[in-house]
This record gives structure tokens, C-alpha cells and sequence, in this order.
């Protein structure tokens, strides 16, 4: 295509978008809030995603030994939890390390421990595996040992995220695609409605003989530019909403969840909403331009 | 130059336009095509123009069969027939001299050759000082020598006129038929389609009359009725 034929279709796009203001703006407060819609979904499947990778990441399981073990039978027992198949990490509590911790957690509660030395207190190992999936089987492998005296672990909130995430995988293409279906036909019709209203203009253009490339391509670039204009609007709103939220649940989310969740930095995910916003936007558009156009641009 | 060769069109709804019409047009000739509406002087235009198929027969562009063009090959054939509606069909939102600059932009003509021929056009149609101004500022006349320098800026060797005066009063029409007559003196193949008497009767060119659908008179230095018609049937 040479250099002046694409000018003259961009100049021709641009021309088109701004002879409507009116129309075209509000097909971008459509298209906006469908992209919104969009990011949401996109929003939540990626949190709970980022917080399940992030949960395997973090000490899953505490692993408590009977106080009567020897030092003899704790090293037995670690060398037996060394063999375990799909280790990630694996670390020791002394009962001195135990003491500290529990001290450094109750602050300035913590003259309840005087009088109470390290022996008191077990020793653990904190284990994390690869695959957070198989912490149920650990767990009850684990649990016959007669060495344990208890397994704590965050069970219900790993499970209900595990669960949550696979749900969100399994079904997130198609919640995705509604909002997506939505915005294709809004442009569609936008699309239609200024091709129908300009089939005149469009009639001479084929009588004097421009070709259909010529013809249907500033409205391809129109409904691009309603796509990056919507993208642009839906991008600030989600930006800015997330960014609200993030400061303000994630101090109550931390109380409640024990910082087992957290939304997602708006840093992490503002790439990802501008380029998804913008491609899906500039993509829908250019589509439902050249879905209107094929009717009534046949020369 | 322009054959129809034993041409028929029937529409989908069965509507018989054309039946049987044979026409040869000469490179250079000026020829009116007369007849009552739904004659199918249209029918016989849109033929040319590849907007409709015929449905038998052929018709004849340059040695070329119009029906074996490729659909993409359309616009390349338009763009070698200039056409003039009775509307004059001028983009509202665009100049006088944007108008005509579309016509060559539409075929990717360079921007300097667009700046070089455009003023030319204009000066030709006697529209230069009204470069700047939108169609909506204009007469009737003045859009319709407008519609006239955007048929011709691409020089076609063919004009086709579609009602070209319809739209105007008679001092007008005669200003734009004498348009027209300086188009065909300067080479250019000119069709044009007209039930207006005074237009057809004044320039005493050769004239083509279509009734339901078939070539009833083609006649050399015509006037619009044949003196045994009934010139009732026309108005």
C-alpha cells in the first residue's frame, strides 16, 4: 500500500470520528464500560491466580514434634522428611528459635513467657512443597507418624482458593468473552449505523472508483480509534478504582485473611489492562467495523 | 467504443428493463438517450457502469466484455466512465475544490499532481473563486459544473450524464449542456440520459429513444420526439 493511500485512509478515519462527536463518544462510554466489565473479571481471575502462586510461596506447613523426642529421633525424623518427593523447603524450629519467635510475636505481652523456658515449647519443622495441591496427602502421610504431635496448616483458605482458581481458570475464557461479545456488537452497530447513514457518501465513492479497500478502511481505522478512545477511558476508571481499592481493602483484607490474600499491586497489573484494553479494544473495533462494512461496501 | 450487443436485463422481481438492445457508440460521440422514466435509460447506464449484469447479451467497453470483468476490477473500469447524477451527489461535508481533490485521491494520484489539475478543472467548470466553499453555498448550477470538474479531473474517455438538467431551471440546463458540449468537442465520449425536450431539441446531436426497455429510434441530429410520436406519452 503506498505511503498517500494510507494517509488518505487514516485522514478519512479520523475525519469520520470527529464528524460525530456525539455518537462516537457515547459508543466509547459503551465500549468503556464493557471493557470495565472486562478488566474486572480479568482483574479477579488474575489476583486469585497471583495469590494461589503466591500461598505456595509462603510456610504451608508446620510441623509440631512430640516434647519427649530426643535430639537422636528429631534428626531421624528430619532425614525421613528429606526423602519425602516434591520438597520444596524445609526448615527446622529449635526449640530455642521457638522461644524467640514466640517472644518477638507477643511484643510487649511478652513477660507472659517468664518462668517458662525453651524446653517447653516443640521443636517443628516448616515445610513447603512444590505442588500445594498435594498438601492433603502430606498431611495425612504425615499425621500417622508417631513422632507428630501436631500439623497445623492453613487448610480451608488453600482449598477454597485452590478450588476458586480452578473454577476461574476453567470458566474465565467465556466470562471474558461476554463482555468482549458486547463490545464487537456495540461497534458493529455504531459502525452500521454511520455506514447506513452515509451510503450516499459511500455511493459516490464507488462511482467514481475506489476500491473496496479504499472505501471500507477509514471505517475500519474509526472503529479502531473508538476502540483506543474506550480502551483509554477504561483503563483510567479500572486504574484508578483499583488503585483505590488496593490501599483501602488490603489493610482489612490483611486483618481478616491473616495475609494469606492480598490484592495485587496496581503497578503489577496496569501493564497488563493497557495492553488487554488496547488490543481487545483496537481488535473489537477494526472487527466490527469490517463485520458492518461487508453489507453495504460491496462495489 | 460502447456496445450493447443484442442486450437483455430482467431483475429478480421479473421486471423486464431492457429487451434485446443493440447499440454501438463511437469513440468521440456525443449521443442522448431519451425515453419515459422506466424506459430504462438507467437500466442501460448501470450496465455500463457494471452496477447491474446483464442478464443476456454483452456489453462492450474498449474491446472489453464488461460481464468478464472481476468484481475487483470494477472500480478500475469506473474509474474510465466520469458520471453526472441529477442530484449532483457532492460530499456535503467536504470544499468545492476537496470534492473534485477526492476524485483523484480516490485513484492514489499524487498530491502534487491533485494540486496541479484541481485549479484547472475549476477554472474549466468556471467554479476558481468558489474553491473554498461548501456545496450547501452553492446554486444548483454551480454544484452540478461541480459534479462536472470531479467526472472529468481523472480525463475518462467516456461521460455519462444521468438526468444531468434535471434538477435546474432553463437558463441553467443551458449553461450546463453548453459544459457538456465543450466536454464532447474536446474528444470525450458523452452519454447522456434526458427527458428534457428543450435540451435534446437545441442541440440536434443524435439521439437513442428507449421504450419499454427496447431501442425504438436511433437517430442522427434527433430531436427529443419522433415527429409521428405522441408527445403526450413523454410528459
Amino acid at each position: 500500500m503506498r505511503l498517500r493511500t494510507l494517509r488518505f485512509i487514516f485522514r478519512e478515519g479520523f475525519q469520520n470520528f470527529f464528524r460525530n462527536k456525539l455518537m462516537f463518544f457515547a459508543s466509547c462510554a459503551i465500549i468503556t464500560a464493557a471493557l470495565v466489565i472486562l478488566g474486572i473479571f480479568l482483574l479477579v481471575i488474575f489476583n486469585i491466580d497471583e495469590n494461589v502462586k503466591a500461598l505456595g510461596e509462603k510456610p504451608q506447613i508446620q510441623v509440631y514434634c512430640r516434647f519427649d523426642l530426643d535430639d537422636a529421633e528429631v534428626d531421624a525424623l528430619e532425614r525421613e522428611f528429606l526423602r519425602e518427593p516434591g520438597l520444596k523447603e524445609f526448615t527446622r524450629i529449635t526449640k530455642e528459635e521457638a522461644y524467640e519467635r514466640a517472644k518477638d510475636m507477643l511484643g510487649d505481652t511478652s513477660d507472659l513467657l517468664s518462668g517458662i523456658g525453651p524446653d517447653f515449647l516443640p521443636v517443628s519443622f516448616i515445610i513447603k512443597l512444590d505442588d500445594p495441591g498435594q498438601i492433603d496427602d502430606f498431611v495425612s502421610r504425615a499425621g500417622q507418624m508417631p513422632q507428630i504431635e501436631k500439623i497445623s496448616y492453613p487448610k480451608r483458605t488453600i482449598g477454597l482458593i485452590t478450588r476458586v482458581s480452578n473454577w476461574a481458570k476453567l470458566f474465565g475464557a467465556v466470562i471474558v468473552a461476554i463482555p468482549m461479545l458486547f463490545a464487537v456488537f456495540i461497534i458493529s452497530n455504531t459502525i452500521r449505523l454511520t455506514v447506513f447513514e452515509r451510503r450516499g457518501e459511500i455511493s459516490i465513492m464507488r462511482y467514481i472508483g475506489a476500491t473496496e479497500r479504499l472505501i471500507r478502511w477509514p471505517f475500519v481505522i474509526e472503529g479502531a480509534i473508538i476502540g483506543v478512545v474506550g480502551a483509554t477511558f477504561a483503563f483510567l476508571v479500572t486504574g484508578f478504582g483499583y488503585k483505590f481499592l488496593e490501599n483501602n481493602f488490603n489493610l482489612e483484607l490483611a486483618g481478616v485473611t491473616d495475609d494469606l490474600f492480598r490484592l495485587v499491586g496496581v503497578g503489577h497489573v496496569s501493564t497488563l489492562l493497557l495492553v488487554v484494553y488496547l488490543l481487545i479494544g483496537v481488535g473489537v473495533g477494526a472487527v466490527g467495523s469490517v463485520q458492518s462494512t461487508r453489507k453495504y461496501l460491496r462495489v | 467504443m460502447v456496445e450493447f450487443i443484442n442486450v437483455t436485463k430482467v431483475y429478480p422481481n421479473g421486471t423486464v428493463a431492457l429487451r434485446g438492445v443493440d447499440l454501438f457508440v463511437g469513440r468521440g460521440e456525443f449521443v442522448f438517450i431519451v425515453g419515459l422514466s422506466g424506459s430504462g435509460k438507467t437500466s442501460l447506464l448501470k450496465l455500463l457502469l457494471k452496477e447491474e449484469d446483464v442478464t443476456e447479451g454483452a456489453v462492450v467497453i474498449n474491446g472489453r466484455r464488461v460481464s468478464e470483468i472481476d468484481r475487483r476490477a470494477v472500480p478500475f473500469l469506473r474509474r474510465s466512465i466520469g458520471i453526472v447524477f441529477q442530484d449532483f451527489r457532492l460530499l456535503p461535508r467536504k470544499t468545492v475544490y476537496e470534492n473534485v481533490a477526492f476524485a483523484m485521491e480516490i485513484v492514489e494520484a499524487a498530491p502534487r499532481e491533485i494540486r496541479r489539475r484541481v485549479p484547472g478543472a475549476l477554472a474549466r467548470v468556471g467554479l476558481s473563486r468558489k474553491a473554498d466553499m461548501y456545496p450547501s453555498e452553492l446554486s444548483g448550477g454551480e454544484q452540478q459544473r461541480v459534479a462536472f470538474a470531479r467526472a472529468l479531473i481523472n480525463e475518462p474517455p467516456i461521460l455519462i450524464a444521468d438526468e444531468p438538467t434535471g434538477n435546474l431551471d432553463p437558463g441553467t440546463s443551458m449553461d450546463i449542456m453548453y459544459l457538456l458540449y465543450d466536454i464532447h468537442r474536446r474528444g470525450t465520449t458523452v452519454i447522456v440520459a434526458t427527458h428534457k425536450r428543450e435540451i435534446v431539441d437545441s442541440m440536434q446531436m443524435r439521439v437513442v429513444e428507449i421504450h419499454q426497455g427496447a431501442v425504438v429510434r436511433d437517430q442522427q441530429k434527433g430531436l427529443y420526439e419522433n415527429e409521428t410520436a405522441d408527445a403526450a406519452l413523454y410528459f
